[in-house]
């Protein structure tokens, strides 16, 4: 087996969208959200989520807009011409073009998680490719406030892809595989990803396994989340975002140290920005109807 | 009314005010710290006996010297051969006045590199701090160094961003000299710089005199309450210290608590306002076509909105027909990094005013 190709970094991509559906008449919207590891793509029909899409941004950063969008709108029928309004929230130096709005992301996962998890969210934390975000809101998903870190890559998308790499481990299965130990070792004792190969291939050599490793980051990952959360406070009930969500390495350990569950959705909790994206987008469009009038 | 000149431009005052006061009510801003809306200068304040800090005293080693003030609202004025403080000369018929020259800068810089280097300034100096939550040092700073709670909030981080930092400041690590003697604020005086404003707001506002400050052995200031427990000092715990302390040194403790009526009566602190342009269409078409983020200001120059663009011109050309009504000035800055950055600004905004920017789904209507 190759070792080097292997890409430890993928997880699955999909399209989706409501088999047999019929959206003449209903007024289409959409939310675009475009970030530094993944791209995602909500179409609503009606208020009602009826096709979206989950991939990797990629280099061609600026395409990345059009082929998410492209990818949920396949199979619907619907043209991109056809979606009345388009709300689009980028990063770093990217930014949707064919958007009617831009709105910040930050406003958009809160009120995407407040439709994925339910009114009764305060707290929403958004482990995403390349930050960290809490974000404090009410139950409409108003921001009240927030903190993130975009300097530190520990707990986010990319450091975790760093430590997948390291220790050949597909990055969908560190969390699992780092839950299988007897006992929970003491965290590694640098979170910092720079220092990670050096920090992993040490306890490797003194015969840790490679969940222990795992076990140590992930518990080290935890912990720094968590004192990010503490600087601004949690309120419950708090909702999980971002790729690093379906991590439950990261997540059941924070369980622990919270000492309460965050809610679930049975939807992908990586959409909450391109679905907040798309509820805006709902709005906006009525409002411009009214404004013409 | 009588009429002076600041920086040329003519103002009215009426008797008795000072330079600053003059100044402030004009929109013209001369940086200050020890100096504040709402109460009279603290510069003059005399030492007492003895201070205390919890169950410890202290004793004054210099009693007859005045608070000479913090030296940061130095003005220059036609015909005076040096420069004066503004915060304690009165303003008189005639006078011109100039709130800005480099030697006014650099006395202003010389003043504040003497109060930073009893004070942990780290954050101020580090080329990262934009999009840094504080919880982990990437330069490895000790803790001790790093600004404290309040950055993001901090007067002192404000009026530092303002005046400038020069050269040849050294670092200073504070030691935690946290009393919690009281459910309602906590005092750390290892952030407390001397400035006296709550020596002064506690006399001119509450009527008491709770605290008092002596002198140590290199002259420094040190704050206290005249009596070993604030109770026994007379303190009301009205709370309009805790108000007007530019530094992290004084802090509620419970968020969210009615202010008592005393502390409602501390007017805001003056800070400088952004520099903008007039938001019409002859200084739009100015605006370079490239990567960057504008603010959108209203009448009264308060934030309405952050946007982070890859065509400044064009997006603002927009917001010219969308928020004509709402909009009075805006600001821009190139960027490339200008989502990023726009998070930033969100940041800053959403800390001081707990929420969003109202353009920036800050409004009710869209949820």
């Amino acid at each position: 087996m190759d070792e080097e190709s292997k890409e430890y970094w993928r997880w699955p991509e999909y399209n989706w969208h409501e088999e047999n559906g019929d959206w003449t008449g209903r007024t289409v919207t959409a939310g675009v959200d475009v970030g530094s590891v993944s791209s995602q793509a909500v179409i609503l029909a009606g208020g009602k989520m009826v096709a979206c899409a989950n991939m990797r941004t990629g280099h061609n950063s600026p395409e990345s807009a059009r082929r998410v969008v492209g990818w949920a709108l396949e199979g619907t029928g619907i043209k991109l011409e056809d979606i009345r309004y388009v709300v689009g929230t980028g990063y770093g130096r990217v930014k949707v073009p064919f958007a009617h709005r831009a709105i910040t992301e930050i406003a958009c996962h809160a009120r995407g998680a407040i439709d994925l998890y339910g009114e009764r969210v305060r707290t929403v934390l958004d482990m995403g490719g390349q930050d960290l975000k809490v974000i404090r809101c009410d139950q409409r998903g108003k921001v009240s406030n927030f903190i993130m870190n975009e300097k530190c890559a520990a707990g986010t998308g990319r450091g975790m892809e760093v430590i997948a790499d390291i220790l050949g481990v597909p990055i969908v299965e560190v969390g699992r595989r780092s839950l299988q130990i007897d006992e929970e070792p003491p965290p590694v004792s640098t979170v910092c990803v720079l220092f990670a190969k050096t920090e992993a291939l040490g306890l490797l050599r003194e015969g840790w396994s490679t969940e222990k490793v795992l076990a140590a980051y992930c518990r080290a990952m935890a912990e720094r989340v968590f004192t990010l959360m503490q600087e601004i406070g949690v309120e419950k009930e708090l909702a999980i975002t971002g790729g690093i969500s379906k991590n439950p390495g990261i997540v059941k350990r924070l369980e622990r140290t919270l000492g309460f569950e965050p809610l679930k959705t049975e939807k992908d909790s990586q959409l909450a920005g391109a679905l907040g994206a798309a509820l805006f987008a709902g709005v906006l469009y009525e409002k411009q109807k009214v404004q013409e009038k | 009314m009588a009429g002076l000149r600041i920086n040329g431009r003519k103002v009215y005052f009426s008797h008795g005010q000072t330079i600053l006061d003059v100044a402030a009510s004009s929109g013209i801003y001369i940086p200050h710290l020890c100096a504040r809306a709402g109460m009279p200068p603290a510069r003059g304040t005399r030492p007492v006996d003895r201070i205390y800090r919890g169950e410890t005293g202290f004793v004054t080693e210099v009693l007859d010297k005045a608070f000479e003030g913090c030296g940061l609202c130095v003005v220059e004025v036609e015909g005076m051969p040096v420069p004066i403080l503004s915060c304690s000369s009165p303003a008189r018929e005639e006078m011109q006045v100039y709130t800005d020259s480099p030697k006014i800068r650099e006395a202003r810089r010389e003043s504040l590199v003497r109060i930073l280097e009893r004070h942990p300034h780290g954050c101020l100096l580090c080329p990262e701090a934009a999009g840094c939550d504080r919880t982990l040092c990437s330069i490895n700073m000790p803790e001790e160094e790093r600004c404290c709670w309040k950055s993001g909030l901090c007067e002192l981080q404000r009026l530092t961003d303002f005046v400038g930092i020069r050269g040849g400041l050294h670092s200073f690590r504070a030691s935690r000299q946290l009393i919690d003697d009281n459910p309602l604020f906590q005092r750390d005086y290892s952030l407390c710089i001397g400035c006296l404003r709550c020596v002064t707001v506690c006399r001119s506002l509450a009527g008491k005199e709770v605290l008092g400050f002596v002198y140590d052995e290199d002259g420094g200031i040190l704050v206290g309450t005249r009596a070993p427990s604030l109770k026994e000092s007379g303190c009301i715990f009205c709370l309009a210290c805790v108000e007007v302390c530019p530094t992290g040194a004084m802090k509620d403790k419970k968020r969210g608590e009615k202010r008592s009526t005393l502390r409602r009566k501390v007017p805001p602190a003056v800070f400088p306002s952004l520099e903008c342009l007039e938001f019409n269409m002859e200084n739009l078409k100015g605006v370079p076509a490239c990567e960057g983020v504008y603010q959108l200001l209203d009448p009264k120059k308060e934030l309405f909105l952050v946007g982070g663009t890859d065509d400044l011109r064009a997006s603002l050309l927009d917001c010219q027909e969308r928020y004509r009504d709402k909009v009075a000035f805006y600001t821009f800055e190139r960027e490339p990094m200008f989502t990023t950055r726009e998070r930033q600004i969100i940041q800053e905004h959403v800390k001081q005013h707990g929420r969003l920017p109202l353009g920036n789904c800050g409004t009710d209507d869209l949820y």
